[in-house]
Formats: C-alpha cells, sequence, structure tokens
C-alpha cells in the first residue's frame, strides 16, 4: 500500500503541470493563511487600543454622579475569536462595538460587513476557505483523473494480476490523496502558528482548540479523499466520476449551504428589528420608570423602604432613594430583556437546528459548522459575547446604583459625587470565550454526521476493493 | 451560421431531452431561482410590514400629542412635559422617514444592507446607530438564495452543462471534418450551437427576471432593464464558453479550463475583493463614533457660552435675528438646545466620514467589476434593487438631512421665544419628509464592464474559431492525383 501512495505523488510531481499546480496551491495556502493571520493580528491590536481608550475614558472622569455615570457608560468591544486566524467565521456580520448604558440594552454595531460595499457578501478567503472549498476541488480533480489514469492505461489491472489486493489499490489512492490534504492543513497551521509566534501572540495560542481544528478538518479530509476514490472506483470512467464529483462539489459548498439557510430562514422567520424593540418597549411601559417620581411601582417601593426605614418621608431616609428606583427599573427591564431575547434566541437556536440537518447530508456544511465552533466564531460566541455584555452592564449599572443609594448621599442630593477611586475599582469588560468541550456538545449533530460520513465511505471504500478483487467492477 | 441555428436549435433541444444531466440542471436552476423569487418575495413582505408597523407607532404618538394639545394638559404621571414647548413637540411629532421598498427589492434579499427601513426623525436621532431592519442569524446570513445568486453563480454552470464539449467533442472524434465536408462550415456550425444553448440559459434568466418584475409589480422600463442584464449575463458567459471552445482539443481541456474561469470569476475573484475590501474596515472600531463621539458630548456641556453661540450662528445665521439672540443672556433652555444642535452638526461630519468611507468601498466594487462579471451583476442586481449598501448610505444621508432639518426647525422655534400650539404641531407633521425612494439603475461602471466581458469573449470565439477552420484546412491531406493506367 505505501508503494502505490508512493507511486501515485510521484506521478503527481513527475508531471509539470501537476507539480506545478500543486506547488501554486501550497503558496496560495501559506499566503491566505499569513495573510489571515496578519490582518487578525492588526485587529487584536485595534482591539486592545479600543479597550484600553475606553478605560481611560473611563477613569478619567473624575468625581461624578454615579447616575450620570450610568450614562456614561462603557463600550464592550468584541474581540475576534481564539482561532479566528484560521477560520473567521460569521465575524463579518457581526457588530463589533456594544454600548453598555444604564437602561438600556443596545445592538452590536460597526459590523464589518456594513462598510465594506457590495462585494462584502461574497465569502473571504481564509484558510478555512481554502480547507473547505478549493483544497477539495484540488483532491477531486487530481483523484478523479488518477485512478482513472491507471485504469486507462490498464495499470491498474497489472496491479492486481501481480497479486495486489484491491482493497490496498483503493486504499493507497485514498491515503495519497488524504496525506496530499493533510500536507496542506500543516501549512496552513505551521504558518498561522509562525506568524503569531513573530507577532508576539503565540502564547496566547489556544491549543485545544487548534487540535480540534486540526482533527476536524482531517477527517473533513479523509471525507473527501474516500469520496474521490469511491467515485474514482464505482464510476466507469474518471470523466464520469469527475462530472459527478464537481457537481456535488458545486452543490455542497454553493447551493446546499444556501437552500437550508434560506429553507430555516423562512420556516422560523425573525422578527424585524422594529417589531422587536417595539415589543420591549411596550413591555417596558407597563413597569416601573425609575426617572418618574410620580410612577405608581417607584411610589410603591418607597412606602417598603419608609417602612423598612420607620420613617415618613423620603428625606429623613439615611439613604437616597432616587438609586433604588433606578435599580428597580433596571431589575424589570432586564426582566422584559430576558423574556424577549430568550424568544429571539429559542428562535436563532431552531433555526440553526434546521441547518444541522443540512450538514447530514452535506458533509461540507458538517465541517464549516464544526470549523467556525472550534476557531470561536459562531453564533455561540456571538451569543456569549452578548450575554457576557449584558451581565457586564447589569453587573456595572447595579454597582454604580448601588453606590447612587448607599454610597452616603440622600434622596435628592444631585450633587453627590463618588470618588475616582471608586469608579477604577469597577472591572472592565472582559470576554470569555466558552470551553471548547461546550462548542462542540453545541455541534454535536455536525461532529455525528461527519464521523458517519467517513465510516459510510470507508465502508464503500472497502467494499469496492473488494469487489475489484473479484473482478466485478471494471479495471 | 444564421442559417444554421434552427438545425442547431434542433438538435440542441433533442439533446438536452435525451441528456439527463441537462434536464437535471435546466430543472434545477428553474426549481432554485423560483425558490429565490419566492424568498425574494417574503424578504419585500417583511420590509413592507415594518413600515407598516413604524407608520402605526408614528400615528399612535401623533394622537396621544393631539390629546394632549386639545386637553391643554401633558400626561398625568410626567407632569413636565409641555406641548407648548418645541423639544416635546419634536419628541411627539414621532416622524418618521420611510424608506420604502422598490418593486425590485427581492432580487438582491442575500445582500448586507446596515440601514433600518424606518428612522424617527428627532434632534437626537443618530442614523447610522440603528442597524438593518432584519435581526439575523448571522450563521444563515452569510449565504442565503436569491435572484442575483441565481443569475451570477449558478446561470454561468448551466450554460457549461449544456455547453462544454461543443468544439471540444468535434475535435476530440474527429467529426470535424465531417462537418465541413458535409455543410462545408464548421465554424458556423459551432457557433450556432453555442448561440442556441447561450439562447436556452438567456431564455432561463429572462424568464426568472420577467417573474421577479411580475412579483413585485414593478414597471416596464425596470423589468425590461433586469431582463437585459440577466439575457447579458447569460450572453456574456456563452461568449466565455465559446472563447474557451474555439481553441479546446478535446472535452476534458474545455471543461477543465470553463471550470477555472467559473472559478476564478465567480469564486476566487469577488472572495479576493472581498478579502481586500474588509481587511480595509477590519481594525475600524467604530472610535470615532463611540469614545470621540461621547468625550465631544460631555466637554461640548462645558464649553464657553461664547464659543457655544458663536459656532451656532455661523451655522445658522438667520438665529442672530431673533429674539432670543436679543436677550442678555441665554437661558439654560436655549442653551442646552444650542449645545444639542452643535453635537448634531459634529454627527452629521461624522455621517459625512462614513458615507465617504462607504462610497470608496463601493468604488472599489466598481473596479472589482472590471474583473469579474459576477460583482459586475451583483452590483448591477442592487442597484436596480436599491438594496444594499449604496441604498443603505443614501438613505443614512437622507435620514441626516432630516435630523439637521428639524434641529433647525427647534432652533427657531425657541429663538423666537413664543409658546407653540396645535398649529405648530400639525405643520411640523405636514413637514415630515415624503418616503425614501431609490432611483433604479445599473448605468456606469457595472453596465460597461458586463458590455466588455460580452464584447471580448464573442471577438475571440470568432477569431478562435476562424484560426482553428483554417489550420484544419491546412493540416487536411493534399488530395493525391489519380493515375489511369492504360
Amino acid at each position: 500500500m505505501r508503494l502505490i501512495v508512493w507511486l501515485q505523488w510521484a506521478c503527481w510531481l513527475r508531471d509539470r503541470r501537476i507539480a506545478a499546480v500543486l506547488i501554486a496551491s501550497a503558496l496560495a495556502v501559506i499566503a491566505v493563511a499569513a495573510w489571515a493571520t496578519h490582518s487578525d493580528v492588526r485587529q487584536h491590536k485595534a482591539h486592545g487600543e479600543a479597550a484600553a481608550l475606553a478605560r481611560a475614558q473611563w477613569e478619567g472622569r473624575g468625581p461624578s454622579h454615579p447616575h450620570s455615570m450610568a450614562h456614561f457608560g462603557d463600550f464592550a468591544f468584541r474581540p475576534s475569536g481564539p482561532l479566528a486566524n484560521l477560520d473567521r467565521g460569521v465575524q463579518a456580520r457581526l457588530g463589533k462595538v456594544l454600548r453598555i448604558e444604564g437602561h438600556r440594552q443596545g445592538t452590536p454595531l460597526f459590523a464589518d460587513a456594513g462598510r465594506a460595499g457590495t462585494v462584502a457578501r461574497f465569502p473571504r478567503p481564509d484558510a478555512a476557505f481554502f480547507l473547505h472549498s478549493v483544497v477539495p476541488l484540488l483532491l477531486i480533480f487530481l483523484g478523479a483523473l488518477g485512478l482513472a489514469a491507471d485504469r486507462d492505461s490498464g495499470r491498474l489491472r497489472l496491479s492486481l494480476v501481480q497479486g495486489l489486493g484491491g482493497r490496498a489499490v483503493v486504499m493507497g489512492h485514498f491515503l495519497a490523496l488524504w496525506m496530499l490534504g493533510l500536507g496542506f492543513l500543516m501549512a496552513i497551521v505551521l504558518t498561522s502558528w509562525g506568524i503569531s509566534a513573530a507577532s508576539d501572540l503565540a502564547p496566547h495560542t489556544d491549543w485545544g482548540r487548534m487540535l480540534a481544528f486540526v482533527g476536524v478538518h482531517s477527517v473533513f479530509l479523509a471525507v473527501i479523499s474516500a469520496g474521490v476514490a469511491v467515485a474514482s472506483v464505482w464510476t466507469r470512467s474518471g470523466r464520469s466520476a469527475l462530472l459527478v464529483l464537481l457537481a456535488l462539489w458545486v452543490a455542497g459548498t454553493a447551493v446546499l449551504p444556501r437552500v437550508t439557510s434560506s429553507a430555516a430562514t423562512a420556516l422560523h422567520p425573525l422578527p424585524s428589528r422594529d417589531a422587536f424593540q417595539a415589543g420591549i418597549k411596550a413591555a417596558r411601559e407597563a413597569g416601573p420608570d425609575g426617572h418618574n417620581p410620580k410612577d405608581a411601582f417607584v411610589e410603591q417601593r418607597r412606602r417598603e423602604v419608609l417602612d423598612e426605614y420607620g420613617v415618613e418621608t423620603v428625606k429623613e431616609l439615611p439613604i437616597n432613594f432616587d438609586g433604588i428606583a433606578m435599580q428597580l427599573d433596571e431589575e424589570f427591564a432586564n426582566r422584559i430583556w430576558d423574556e424577549h431575547h430568550g424568544k429571539l434566541e429559542r428562535r436563532m437556536a431552531r433555526q440553526s437546528q434546521f441547518g444541522s440537518w443540512g450538514s447530514l447530508v452535506n458533509p461540507f456544511q458538517s465541517a464549516d459548522r464544526l470549523s467556525m465552533a472550534v476557531a470561536g466564531t459562531d453564533l455561540l460566541h456571538d451569543l456569549a459575547f452578548l450575554h457576557q455584555a449584558e451581565s457586564y452592564r447589569r453587573m456595572l449599572v447595579g454597582a454604580l446604583n448601588h453606590e447612587h443609594a448607599y454610597g452616603g448621599s440622600k434622596t435628592g442630593d444631585r450633587a453627590f459625587k463618588a470618588t475616582p477611586a471608586f469608579y477604577a475599582s469597577l472591572d472592565p469588560f472582559k470576554f470569555t470565550a466558552p470551553k471548547l468541550h461546550d462548542a462542540l456538545r453545541n455541534r454535536l449533530s455536525e461532529l455525528i454526521a461527519l464521523s458517519l460520513w467517513l465510516i459510510g465511505l470507508m465502508a464503500a471504500l472497502f467494499r469496492a476493493g473488494t469487489r475489484l478483487e473479484r473482478g466485478r467492477l471494471s479495471c | 451560421m444564421l442559417r444554421m441555428l434552427p438545425l442547431a436549435a434542433q438538435f440542441e433541444l433533442r439533446s438536452i431531452v435525451r441528456d439527463r444531466v441537462g434536464t437535471a440542471a435546466l430543472l434545477a436552476f428553474l426549481s432554485i431561482g423560483t425558490i429565490a423569487l419566492f424568498l425574494g418575495e417574503r424578504h419585500v413582505e417583511g420590509w413592507r410590514q415594518a413600515v407598516r408597523n413604524a407608520g402605526e407607532a408614528q400615528q399612535e404618538s401623533i394622537d396621544e400629542a393631539r390629546s394632549y394639545l386639545a386637553s391643554g394638559q401633558g400626561p398625568a404621571d410626567r407632569p413636565w412635559v409641555d406641548l407648548a414647548q418645541p423639544r416635546w413637540q419634536d419628541h411627539y411629532a414621532g416622524t418618521r422617514i420611510h424608506r420604502e421598498p422598490g418593486p425590485l427589492a427581492g432580487i438582491a434579499a442575500g445582500s448586507v444592507d446596515s440601514a433600518p427601513v424606518a428612522f424617527r426623525v428627532n434632534s437626537r436621532a443618530d442614523p447610522s446607530a440603528g442597524g438593518g431592519y432584519r435581526i439575523e442569524n448571522p450563521e444563515l446570513a452569510m449565504g442565503s438564495v436569491d435572484l442575483t445568486f441565481v443569475l451570477s453563480i449558478l446561470s454561468p454552470l448551466l450554460i457549461g452543462v449544456l455547453g462544454v464539449g461543443i468544439g471540444g467533442r468535434e475535435r476530440e472524434e474527429r467529426i470535424d471534418r465531417l462537418i465541413v465536408v458535409q455543410s462545408g462550415d464548421l465554424k458556423g456550425w459551432l457557433m450556432a450551437r453555442l448561440v442556441v444553448v447561450t439562447a436556452i440559459a438567456a431564455i432561463g434568466n429572462a424568464v426568472l427576471c420577467a417573474a421577479a418584475g411580475w412579483l413585485g409589480d414593478a414597471g416596464a422600463a425596470e423589468t425590461l432593464t433586469l431582463v437585459a442584464v440577466g439575457v447579458g449575463y447569460a450572453a456574456l458567459w456563452g461568449g466565455l464558453l465559446a472563447a474557451i471552445s474555439a481553441s479546446a482539443r478535446s472535452v476534458r481541456a474545455e471543461a477543465l479550463g470553463y471550470g477555472a474561469v467559473w472559478l476564478a470569476l465567480c469564486i476566487v475573484v469577488p472572495t479576493v475583493a472581498a478579502e481586500v475590501s474588509l481587511a480595509r474596515v477590519q481594525s475600524d472600531f467604530g472610535v470615532a463614533e463611540t469614545l470621540d463621539a461621547r468625550a465631544l458630548n460631555y466637554e461640548a456641556y462645558e464649553m464657553a457660552i461664547d464659543d457655544v453661540t458663536t459656532q451656532l450662528y455661523a451655522r445658522y445665521p438667520e438665529l442672530a435675528e431673533l429674539p432670543a439672540a436679543k436677550e442678555a443672556a441665554l437661558a439654560p433652555g436655549p442653551r442646552r438646545t444650542a449645545t444639542g444642535a452643535i453635537l448634531v452638526a459634529a454627527m452629521a461630519e461624522r455621517v459625512g466620514a462614513r458615507q465617504e468611507e462607504s462610497r470608496t468601498a463601493q468604488r472599489f466594487a466598481e473596479r472589482a467589476a472590471w474583473a469579474s462579471p459576477a460583482v459586475a451583476l451583483t452590483v448591477a442586481s442592487e442597484r436596480l434593487a436599491g438594496v444594499g449598501p449604496e441604498a443603505a448610505a443614501a438613505f443614512q444621508a437622507h435620514s441626516m438631512a432630516a435630523v439637521e432639518a428639524r434641529v433647525g426647525w427647534i432652533l427657531r422655534s425657541v429663538w423666537r421665544m413664543e409658546p407653540l400650539g396645535p398649529t405648530d404641531f400639525e405643520a411640523l407633521i405636514e413637514r415630515t419628509p415624503a418616503p425614501f425612494r431609490w432611483d433604479p439603475g445599473v448605468g456606469g461602471s457595472p453596465a460597461r464592464a458586463m458590455l466588455l466581458w460580452f464584447v471580448v469573449p464573442w471577438a475571440l470565439a470568432v477569431r478562435g474559431f476562424h484560426r482553428s477552420e483554417r489550420r484544419m484546412v491546412r493540416s487536411a491531406p493534399a488530395a493525391r492525383p489519380v493515375h489511369r493506367d492504360g
């Protein structure tokens, strides 16, 4: 079998045109991996600078009223995913900046895609794009024409006559293709790691995710290599195999992902932004308004606090009731947000679940989704950012309201100013990506689908080898 | 060639019927196109619904304000609301600029469009802070089926499936000489076959485009323009196939050549263009609109009043003639309004800078259109549909102008120092800007690029066929003289 692998490699390298294509592809892959990593490093630096500037502004405000600081607010800047240099996933479509403010939950703004013109609707050529689209195409051309050439030249028949097993022949072709694919994968990973190391970002490399990335793509490339080998053996000629495989490639990379996305959107539509915000606004109007002293909910809470402290008027309170009213408003708004955003997320989850069904029939989709999950650039990580930013907002505004209420001022005291040390003691926003096993658990169906594809195709490959041996397939 | 067209049409139609791959490809193309039309219609309906909701919200706000004006009192739980003041009339007018969907909006439903479809105009509104009207699942938004995708990516594939082999097969199987003997014109026959295949794909495109126009209730001019774009696009890909077919020695070479061209023009060049364009904005975290703008907001309220009024009267000179300007010192209310106006002016500058950024990105897309007809078609479709970055930027500019006009109205009302009444409120509503309508058209670079992509490949094909025929004639063995004995 080893001999067949070496023979196949030697054939490719001896053919000048194929060797040129392979070298050009390898250089392109390395260039893309280097460029994607370089631009990720730039984004990483810009993110750090923006976050540092925001923190400097926050700490530089000086003595201020806590509620004034709640409106001054903060910004949560979305960092790129842990392996965004290898797979940028959905990042271009996501807003990168989220306003953190009292009373309101914002929408992340400044998505790259919204500012890059018409061409932003096309995918970006990152390392994952090459591994999911270009490398399979290369394997299809080499594989479909390789085994066919053996058959057309009579070398296949000769090999079998000389006592080589059919299984060994097909496995040899499979291994030759797979190893070529793995070569491209390793070139990408090593280039990416090298550029990161040169930019002092190597210590931040998440090795678990890197290993998972290599693992997922190794399995995917094995599926593609096995599929190509199976099609080459089972079809009558190299031309038929090429036609079938190219049709499957077009369907798997360009048509099916879009069709399943569109079907998921049609079956589980999301509300328009206006409708979603109008729903939240209407629900909030039914609750307390912290800025309105005549509000019925605020009035009820005021009575409770007065009873608690055993006094008649807010002036007699040793605390500032306004801060309590603000927190009352916040807590109600948080419940409304949780309810509405929860519904929205469940709907998105149903859409993604529908997409997972598409992954069952399309290994390209499985690999794409698994790759995004491992790289930390999928919906799960987007939602994790939103949840953590919202938790940060609640923590920040809660702490400010607490200072407003219990920091030493009395009700109606608008001149009160908390110290800069207090503001500096509040931690800045820091995003922690979900754990790898959570990301993979979320993509369990894709993981199973890809494994089933591999098992099924390997079984078909063995069967084809056996039939070839017994002369039931043409050679 | 013309005389061979009927025969070539018969031949190709029979081939499609007999060849299961061709039939399946044609049916799949039309089916996906139909799905795209259906999804486009859903998109437009969602858009219309969002506009209707915005209209209802506006009416609710106006009715509420009218009831306060009629009773002479504001809301019971907010006694500070006084509709005699411009800021509260501004708040309750609730006026929105609607962005009406164009009749062909559905054809580019998958485009990136970051503007809302209804923008609430008031003195604090920021046109760039809302995001698009859709809440999207980003994993699904990365790829969706719309007519632009069907035309730009799938129709060239259809032409490939139906037409690859024309020319290459004749040379590979050596029947080119037979054709010369039988018809005397190999070039004419092959060109006629290619024209027929192109026409089949063009008819497919035309049917889908006409259906899109009919479903969207588009006018004849818009529908015809879209049909012309669809037909022209098929024609240019027919030309590319013909250019490759003219020189291909075998079916395999022709298939590989056409596949490589499709891959380069529909996948590689657009993705490289996307990379270049996205890399330009990737490191931009909107610091100008967030951190810088916030710092400016807080600094503005600490500015000396003379600095505020100097800037204000330079921008709105008519205010200097109104009663408030004659006062010894500006009251806190007008001062707040003046500072707000200065901040809106700064916001207009930021929106202007983003508009320029958007124009730069679009100019790059137009340049990319010269390198890829798929990009040219996408730009043309978005311009016809009124969806996408250009239309979004135009709506934001329109919205910003409305905000500035509203701020001007508030300033003039405050500076007159007279309480406002119901008539002023009705006049304010009357002044609501008309719905924004995108002016569809495909002129400019995309149209010129498509024309070039049409002319050059067909010219190369004609030249290639001519040369290949001459080469074949030259290489044909000379007729041997017949020797007669006796």
